[in-house]
């Protein structure tokens, strides 16, 4: 259960990510958490040549109000924020209650510390 | 003898190297220029092997070496039979054991075809992809009685058929018993397997010293010193050369005893061969593959009993699974035919049983080692004899119990330690009664508070079982006091988290009057002691334990007789406590036990002749059979009848381990037990399909219950001192697992008895899928009698079954 090669980026923008997706293509699989990804490249079920991780954007991770536009009274998630996170997020628990009541039954603590929920949205596992 | 530690609940002395991560494990082996080592297993689960090439897999990056069966030679060998059947009569027995890599044939999916050597994990397992391997498939045999049937593919072609043994043991004569019951109840009961799932998988790091002419193997084994025996014989070397060492262990549970897996042979070989250490760690995947696994049997049962409930006697046919292999010999099946009497009286008994090959993974012995399934069929008969009867569960259960006076008790069969099954001693029903009370259970309740608004039923079982612990042939132990007034204890078992730093020490610790912190425990390593069996069939207490005691008794003599000498009273008037030898009434002439060590060792002078130096002595101890411990296992759960959820509220556990050496272990013992049997009952199955491939092999997919599905465990003891060995132990390391699958069964239809009238749980593991189904069909076959015949007045299970 270890993984094959694959050559490692880490940028710290968006920007910089895009730009090695665009280099790459089908070839980059980006990598969040690693809870679903990291499993089934140990695997080897999934062999991506490239892995972009995301970990470093500091600007992917957050959780906003939105106050105007039609999601006026919602709330806005990075994809790097941390499941965790938005757990315990009392902005998410007012605003988006189910998210909030969800977030407890993806797998236990120490995985919500590490998975995102962009990742979660991603893969939709879980 | 003093009584200051034994029994105490005395807080463990490994725990703290444990618990700071500073424990040795397999995997925390280092050394300079170690190799990894990756397996190339079969995919197929049966077939001819046609061709296996390493060649371009040997090109690759950081590629050592790549061995198939045919580089072995004669090093090739099929591994030990490790326990030859007992003297049955008329007994038919074909073992069948795996050779280090496929030759010829491929048995089970996951066989080690060839081995990669590398400069890491990472570069053997791509080179292991590397490996090209051609085989022809064969229909894979699958089902445990289609392994059976006539025409079925054989496993092993020098066989005639996947007949693996055929056994019969009979007490009485259970026909006549039959024409005079009142009752005869027949049922057919699956029960089947699963993973051990120890939380640390298996590993070998083996390491050949080419000038000092040594190797030493560090070996997740539960039986070092059986393993340094064998390497030696199968590698030319004397057993002086070779030094295996069983660190700290996560876990046993069966599967880690002296198997000779193929890795543990390999792993050696290669390291002399290539003159550099080398190191394996089985990976979780191939964990559900190259770890054996347990206890797939079939049984057709009945029970004949009289209106009162009496058990006139009980018939047995069963077929049990051994996988592709059968190292273990006929351990498994011969505990499920002895452990099915349980702690009742049943003067007539017929047991037979069939071992099929089959093309899954081998079977050897995982915590319980077959008695779950004889269990399961005795308590399931009895809860179905006693709803026909009208009579209460726990009823059924006293009225057939051995009373206190019956032992020994000879069931007239053997056990699978060749001995005679004889209980030793028991005292079942105040330990029926204590868990009756313990779980608020009342026979007499015609209604009981089971609606709590959520939907849910509630339900309560009860059950017993008994367990044969701590076979021989025997354990050893040394013992020495140091000059520091610390003690050194060896013993040759190993360990895989029982407790043994700390429950060994504190039968030391009593007879020399030390602190139990200051004995230092030293097990699972072949160059501190050389004989010994191991850690398996809970008897690290009984048979170890007792070898611990018998070397300190002889020291704690040695004291007294030396203290004696040099304070000049009489022995009779010595007292050991604190570290000191005190002579009583006069506390200010004493001596410490470390100095009168290093008085023993003199550097002058002449140690008297016919005597030793130190203080020091080394013991063995064999029992003459089991000791036979016991329980009842109660518990309260809650189903959801729309989802088949299910959801323990309860367990209670009254355990007797006979004399108890530390209460904070034993009950560790339990929860640990329970927890594993919880996952049998109702989380564990391995799913497997016609092709022989397992289709949950991940943990993933597989599930492990976790710490939110196994409840609060209320234990209790009872304590009836074995006579079998001096400190009155009884095993408990696999107990806690035994009756959970019973007890589930039972407690199950206990909820749904209205919500599913009939319901009859003849299987497990269940799932709240299959449950799901059982319910439907239950419920469909009640809705479809009931206007014919069975009204509620007349049904059977209605009159005085509360």
């Amino acid at each position: 259960m270890k993984p094959p090669t694959f050559e490692y980026h880490a940028p710290r923008s968006v920007e910089e990510a895009l730009a090695l997706l665009a280099e790459h293509g089908l070839d980059a699989k980006l990598l969040a958490g690693g809870q679903s990804l990291v499993p089934a490249m140990n695997f080897r079920l999934a062999r991506p040549a490239v892995l972009v991780d995301l970990n470093r954007i500091e600007e992917l991770a957050f959780i906003r109000p939105v106050e105007e536009g039609p999601a006026a009274g919602g709330v806005r998630i990075g994809a790097m924020t941390r499941q965790r996170a938005v757990e315990r997020s009392a902005l998410v628990t007012e605003r988006a209650p189910l998210i909030a009541e969800t977030m407890p039954h993806v797998a236990h603590p120490q995985i919500r510390n590490r998975g995102t929920f962009g990742g979660s949205a991603a893969h939709a596992d879980p | 003898m003093s009584t200051r530690y034994f029994g105490a609940r005395v807080p463990r002395n490994e725990d703290e190297a444990l618990l700071t991560g500073r424990a040795l494990f397999v995997d925390d082996v280092q050394l300079p220029g170690m190799l990894h080592v990756a397996f190339v297993r079969s995919e197929c689960a049966h077939g001819v092997l046609r061709r296996v090439d390493g060649s371009r897999a040997l090109a690759g990056p950081g590629v050592v070496a790549v061995y198939t069966a045919a580089d072995l030679g004669d090093y090739w060998q099929p591994g030990p039979l490790l326990v030859p059947p007992p003297p049955i009569e008329g007994l038919t027995f074909q073992a069948r054991t795996q050779g280090p890599l496929v030759r010829g044939k491929v048995r089970h999916v996951g066989e080690a075809i060839a081995v990669v050597v590398a400069e890491s994990r990472y570069l053997a397992e791509d080179a292991a992809e590397e490996v090209e391997v051609e085989i022809e498939p064969l229909e894979a045999v699958v089902d445990i009685e289609a392994a059976l049937e006539e025409g079925a593919p054989r496993i092993h072609d020098d066989l005639d058929s996947n007949l693996g043994a055929h056994a019969i043991q009979t007490k009485g004569a259970y026909e006549e018993a039959r024409a005079n019951a009142d009752l005869v109840l027949a049922r057919r009961l699956l029960y089947d397997r699963g993973i051990s799932a120890a939380i640390e998988n298996r590993g070998v790091v083996a390491h050949w010293e080419e000038k000092a002419g040594h190797l030493t193997v560090w070996d997740t084994t539960q039986a070092p010193i059986p393993i340094r025996n064998g390497l030696a014989a199968m590698l030319g070397l004397s057993e002086s050369q070779v030094r295996v060492i069983a660190p700290f262990i996560g876990g046993g549970f069966g599967p880690k005893i002296m198997m000779f897996y193929p890795d543990e042979v390999l792993l050696p070989w290669i390291s002399m061969r290539l003159g550099r250490p080398v190191k394996w760690i089985e990976d979780r995947f191939e964990n559900f593959f190259s770890t054996t696994q347990e206890r797939g049997q079939v049984h057709d049962a009945e029970i004949a009993v009289r209106a009162d409930g009496r058990i006139l006697g009980a018939k047995d046919v069963f077929v049990h699974d051994t996988g592709a292999y059968s190292p273990y010999g006929l351990t498994v099946p011969i505990n499920t035919q002895c452990t099915l009497l349980g702690p009742y009286d049943v003067p007539n008994y017929y047991s037979e049983f069939r071992v099929a090959y089959t093309n899954r993974p081998t079977v050897t012995p995982v915590r319980g080692a077959g008695r779950q399934q004889g269990v399961f069929v005795m308590e399931r008969l009895l809860d179905l004899a006693a709803r026909e009867l009208g009579l209460d569960r726990t009823e059924i259960r006293r009225r057939n119990f051995l009373a206190p006076d019956d032992f020994p008790h000879d069931h007239e069969i053997l056990y699978q330690d060749f001995a005679p099954l004889v209980y030793d001693s028991g005292d079942y029903e105040p330990a029926l009664d204590r868990a009756i009370e313990m779980i608020g259970y009342d026979p007499a309740a015609t209604v009981r508070p089971e609606v709590d608004g959520s939907g849910r039923l509630t339900g309560v079982g009860v059950v017993s079982y008994i367990e044969g612990t701590g076979i021989g042939p025997y354990e050893g132990a040394r013992v020495r006091v140091e000059a520091s007034g610390k003690v050194c204890l060896v013993t040759g078992v190993g360990t895989q988290g029982q407790g043994h730093f700390t429950s060994f020490a504190q039968i030391v610790a009593d007879q020399l009057g030390v602190r139990v912190s200051d004995v230092r425990v030293v097990t699972g390593d072949t160059r501190e002691f050389h004989w010994g069996t191991g850690t398996f069939a809970s008897r690290g207490a009984v048979v170890a334990g007792n070898a611990c005691h018998a070397a300190a008794v002889a020291v704690r003599a040695k004291i007294l007789r030396k203290a004696s000498e040099i304070l000049e009273v009489a022995e009779e008037d010595l007292e050991l406590a604190e570290g000191r030898i005190a002579v009583r009434g006069a506390p200010d002439l004493s001596l410490a036990v470390g100095d009168l060590a290093v008085r023993c060792n003199p550097l002058r002078g002449a140690v008297e002749p016919g005597s030793e130096p130190g203080l020091e002595a080394t013991a063995y101890f064999g029992p003459e059979r089991a000791a036979t411990a016991s329980g009842v296992h109660a518990m309260v759960l809650q189903v959801d009848p729309e989802t088949a959820m299910v959801e323990i509220q309860r367990y209670v556990v009254v355990h007797d381990c006979g004399a108890i050496i530390n209460p904070a272990i034993v009950e560790g013992q339990i929860h640990g037990g329970v927890a594993h049997g919880i996952g049998n009952a109702f989380y564990e199955q391995l799913v497997c399909d016609p092709d022989g491939q397992l289709r949950n092999a991940s943990l993933m997919d597989y599930l492990l219950p976790t710490a939110t599905d196994v409840p609060s465990i209320e234990t209790a003891h009872i304590e009836t001192p074995s006579p079998l060995n001096p400190l009155g132990t009884k095993g408990v390391g696999e107990a806690g697992a035994i009756p959970v699958g019973a007890l589930f069964a039972q407690a199950i239809e206990d909820a749904l008895r209205d919500h599913a009238p009939g319901l009859e749980i003849r299987e497990i593991p269940l799932s709240p899928n299959r449950l799901f189904e059982l319910i439907q069909e239950a419920r469909s076959e009640a809705a479809a009698d009931t206007p014919a015949e069975v009204g509620a007045a007349e049904d059977p299970r209605t009159g005085g079954r509360r």
